[in-house]
């Protein structure tokens, strides 16, 4: 059996790297996989939680964030396409219209 | 044998939650038929519904606490409140696109729907007493309210706006369900009754102190801190309410805060009052800086959107710091004051007429290729139109805290709250804060009355469709009946309290 705490590890150290990637790389497509794997970390720490507490919350909470993720990508990837129409690019510091 | 227990489930608790979603679809499958032309048919059949559904939600108000849905939904005076103030900012912003959407060419029956969907997960999460519930309601308002800022999808800052604030929120719903997921962790439930059982029970002090429990409690803070906007994680806020559709930005600033604000309170007092030094402590912080960095940052700007957008930043710094008093220690306990929670009610009720006004002006702008939104566009408009130069000051000092709007009696019950409370520091940046904003609201005062028009500015020209006016006028009223007459509206914001700790 596997101990918890490596369901936990895995799921910090998945977390970590999405985070990181949100926040390092500059390419749109690759922020909004870095986003999925942050939720996808998130699900790890769920069913790990909830096999280790022996209650379906857990995994329930985990179809929830599935579910949620792929109407976010939907909506997330058609505003990526309107924004290409007329420039083609993917690449963030490019969005610049808007000071920040 | 198995045995089947049937959950109890009281359907006409969730009335406007049922009547909204029936709503939703009858507005898409009534949008087939009617011709392009005509779409703002489809936003009068919305604004119909919304009011009735609002009157329905005001019907529950009262009637104390109530679970449902196996305790996933709880029926509120808070949730109560939350729901009628949403459902009215909805029936208001739906006047304001009426015309808008002409103008801009953005009148497609789907804006009304997304409008629609985005509403119901604020109403899910007023009621949400599970974190499950709570964070399905969030993502439901959250990826509507993504499409409806990057609807103009012909004007290249709606789209960018819509890019940047879609990037920041599933940033921020990762962060936020790290927490929820720690959360579940330390604690076996979602169950908001439930973390604050398990927190009282055996072993619950030891839980309280775990670093990684106070870690995934300060990821839950950092999620709701980015929907609300708080600096520092309020980044994307001025681009987001600068690009989107004027309508949809004083409808998000002002709806989006209640839902917010209602589920934040909902999870820090009744699931967390065990960790209530920690995240007090927190949210001081954060409160001081939003105060500070939104109004301080107001000032740079030349964009009268982009200002309105700052000083919202600085409003959600008012609202939680009604958070942070309601909670004080008495003789070592923990305990939330209805002064504070009331203070939190009446400000986001002030609020929501007086922005959805200064909005509602720069909406009244809006023609063809001419939006008005720099500061300069505005240059001697009060001589040349009285009425509308008036209606934008009341709005302005409510916004500042003026008397007699309601933003002043909104701020005076919330420092006094904050007084009574002994948290005499935050009272000291609020008010500081306070005077800050009035710079920049009475430097717009100023351009409208004191400079005069240059000779080569266009000419600004004011709407004269009926349903901006009609929606105008009773937001004047509004605000000016708030800061005269607040006693039964106080009565409703210090109701709230019933039946919620």
């Amino acid at each position: 059996m596997i101990p918890m705490t490596h369901f936990l590890v895995l799921g910090a150290i998945l977390f970590l790297i999405g985070a990181a990637g949100v926040l390092m790389r500059r390419n749109a497509i690759i922020i909004l996989l870095s986003i999925e794997l942050m939720l996808n970390a998130v699900n790890v720490t769920f069913v790990g939680f909830s096999r280790h507490l022996a209650d379906m919350t857990g995994q329930v909470f985990g179809i929830f964030v599935i579910t949620v993720a792929a109407c976010e990508a939907a909506v997330g990837l058609a505003i990526l396409i309107a924004l290409n129409r007329d420039r083609t690019m993917v690449n963030v510091d490019e969005v610049n219209l808007l000071k920040w | 044998m198995l045995e089947v227990v049937i959950p109890d489930i009281a359907l006409s608790l969730a009335l406007p939650e049922i009547g909204l979603a029936i709503l939703v679809c009858a507005v898409l499958i009534i949008d087939l038929f009617v011709s392009l032309e005509n779409k703002s048919r489809v936003g009068v059949v919305a604004f119909v519904g919304v009011v009735i559904l609002g009157l329905v939600a005001f019907g529950q108000w009262g009637e104390g606490a109530r679970t449902t849905f196996s305790g996933f939904y709880v029926v509120d005076n808070l949730s109560v409140f939350v729901k009628v103030c949403v459902l009215l900012c909805t029936a208001i912003s739906i006047l304001l696109l009426l015309q808008y959407a002409k103008v801009e060419k953005i009148n497609y029956g789907e804006l009304y729907a997304m409008l629609l969907f985005s509403v119901f997960g604020m109403l899910v999460m007023a009621s949400g007493n599970d974190l499950i519930t709570i964070y399905l309601g969030l993502e439901t308002m959250s990826i509507s309210i993504y499409v409806l800022v990057a609807f103009m999808r012909h004007d290249p800052l709606s789209r960018e706006a819509g890019l940047k604030y879609f990037l920041m929120g599933a940033f921020a719903s990762g962060v936020l369900l790290y927490g929820m997921a720690l959360t579940y962790g330390f604690t076996g439930t979602t169950s908001i009754r439930g973390i604050a059982a398990a927190f009282s029970g055996e072993g619950g002090a030891a839980i309280a102190q775990n670093p990684v429990m106070i870690f995934g409690l300060i990821l839950l803070v950092a999620g709701f801190g980015f929907k609300l906007a708080l600096a520092p994680f309020h980044m994307w806020l001025p681009d987001a309410y600068t690009g989107a559709p004027t309508p949809i930005t004083g409808f998000m600033s002002v709806a989006v805060k209640f839902a917010t604000v209602a589920a934040l309170m909902r999870i820090l007092f009744v699931a967390f009052p065990a960790m209530a030094d920690r995240w007090n402590a927190l949210l001081w912080a954060l409160t001081a800086f939003t105060l500070v960095w939104g109004n301080v940052a107001a000032i740079a700007q030349t964009s009268l959107k982009r200002m309105l957008a700052y000083s919202s930043i600085g409003h959600a710094g008012y609202v939680l710091m009604g958070v942070v008093v309601s909670m004080t220690v008495i003789d070592g306990k923990v305990t939330f004051t209805d002064i504070g929670i009331s203070a939190v009610a009446f400000y986001l009720l002030a609020y929501l007429f007086t922005n959805l006004g200064a909005f509602g002006m720069l909406i009244l702008v809006c023609r063809d290729g001419y939006r008005g939104d720099n500061i300069e566009d505005w240059k001697g408009i009060g001589q040349a139109h009285p009425w509308a130069g008036m209606a934008f000051v009341v709005f302005l000092l409510s916004l500042g805290g003026i008397p007699p709007t309601a933003g002043f009696v909104g701020k005076l019950y919330l420092f006094a709250a904050a007084v009574q409370t002994e948290y005499y520091w935050l009272a000291a940046i609020g008010l500081v804060m306070s005077a800050v904003s009035m710079y920049y609201y009475g430097r717009m005062i100023m351009v409208m009355y004191m400079e005069n028009r240059g000779e080569s500015q266009e000419v600004m020209s004011f709407s004269s469709a009926p349903s901006l006016f009609f929606a105008l006028v009773v937001l004047v009223v509004a605000t000016l009946l708030l800061g005269i007459f607040p006693g039964s509206f106080l009565d409703a914001a210090k109701g709230t309290v019933a039946g919620f700790i």
